[in-house]
């Protein structure tokens, strides 16, 4: 749906780290340096930006106010 | 008691420290673990109310998401809402406002933590890039989040810190005369997951340092054919690691947590001095626990 505030197995924070992310992989680095990059070290909060899909931009074509 | 610190990395992205600490008991270790997690206050949204909310996501889950954001919290200032005077019915000592009022101008506006407006310029998220919601042009999100203190012990989003462990500090030793039969290459030392083994001049030697990095898995003792290396953990010291989220400074996290143990443990004293029942054997247990 849209990423959560933080991973769900340790609690740290991976909200404000989804732009980043996702522009870093648009941009062609490696998984590997962008977690460097961001700080994470753990694979818990990896996967919790690697296996998201971003659900809530298809959500946003049905307007609730059309 | 020692603290030797081992590391500090303090950045945007992480705020962390290790250290070791020595002639600890593993009992009181954990309790020092357990007391940073469940008993260190900080400050976390508790009560939203939403006057508009046209994003496509309910205002459950975004008052759930304001909830795990975690706040710079002052807590020298506030009071934990059961010991205030207004008896938790929330006032200025015990409470902090965030206010947000978004109408989208464009499609796919991001509602990010810097769009949140404080009452208090010493309680706001811990960066502006949080993203909270998810707008379509024209759309509008408008809220009250009222913050107040709590412990982790209440719900997860109140621990101020996302980490906090400990392991054993490892002690291996090599027998580099029983190396002699391995000729170009350590079999032991490629299996180290951390590669802390280095081969060189038909012996095997540790690398300077290597406890930082090892997990104690035992598998060069596991592997090595001679049955030349031997991995112990030291008893009574153990390397501790605590991640903060940015809610405290790591060091008042653990200055607090100090505080509240030693808080706890007279408390524990007192009633005991108070029971006459008991005779003297338990006030002697409890000096004992004292001075662990
Ligand atoms: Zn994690
Ligand atoms: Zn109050």
């Amino acid at each position: 749906m849209i990423i959560p505030i933080r991973c769900f197995t340790c609690g740290k924070l991976i909200a404000d780290k989804w732009e980043d992310y996702r522009r870093m992989k648009i941009e062609g680095k490696s998984a590997d340096e962008i977690f460097k990059e961001l700080g994470i070290t753990r694979f818990c909060c990896k996967r919790m930006l690697v296996s998201h899909v971003n659900l809530i931009d298809d959500l946003l074509a049905f307007n609730r106010l059309q | 008691m020692k603290v030797e610190v081992v590391e500090t990395i303090k950045n945007d992205n992480i705020d962390m420290i290790r250290f070791v600490l020595e002639d600890v008991s593993l009992e009181l270790a954990n309790g020092f673990r357990r007391i940073i997690l469940s008993e260190v206050p900080c400050m976390a949204v508790d009560e939203v109310i939403f006057l508009e909310n046209d994003s496509p996501l309910f205002d459950e889950i975004i008052a759930h998401r304001l909830g795990l954001i975690p706040l710079k919290s002052d807590i020298e200032n506030y009071n934990l809402p059961n010991q205030c005077d207004c008896g938790g019915v929330g006032c200025t000592l015990c409470r902090a406002e965030l206010t947000c009022t978004i109408q989208a101008d464009l499609d796919g506006t991001l509602v990010k933590s810097k769009d949140l407006i404080s009452t208090d310029p010493n309680i706001v998220p811990v960066n502006d890039k949080i993203i909270i919601a998810k707008l379509q042009k024209g759309s509008s999100l408008e809220f009250e989040a009222y913050t107040r203190l709590g412990i982790g012990r209440d719900h997860a989003k109140w621990q101020p810190v996302s980490t906090v462990g400990f392991g054993n500090f490892p002690d291996v030793t090599i027998d580099s005369k029983k190396c002699q039969s391995c000729s170009n290459q350590c079999i032991a030392g490629d299996r180290c997951p951390e590669s802390l083994i280095k081969f060189g001049g038909n012996k095997a030697k540790l690398i300077k340092e290597y406890w930082k990095e090892c997990t104690v898995c035992k598998s060069c003792a596991k592997y090595c054919p001679e049955e030349a290396i031997e991995v112990n953990e030291v008893s009574n010291k153990f390397i501790f690691v605590v991640e903060g989220t940015g809610a405290l400074p790591i060091k008042t996290i653990l200055i607090k947590a100090l505080e509240i143990f030693q808080e706890k443990v007279e408390e524990f004293q007192g009633n005991l001095a108070n029971k006459e029942l008991f005779g003297l054997e338990f006030i002697i247990l409890s000096f004992s626990f004292y001075n662990l």
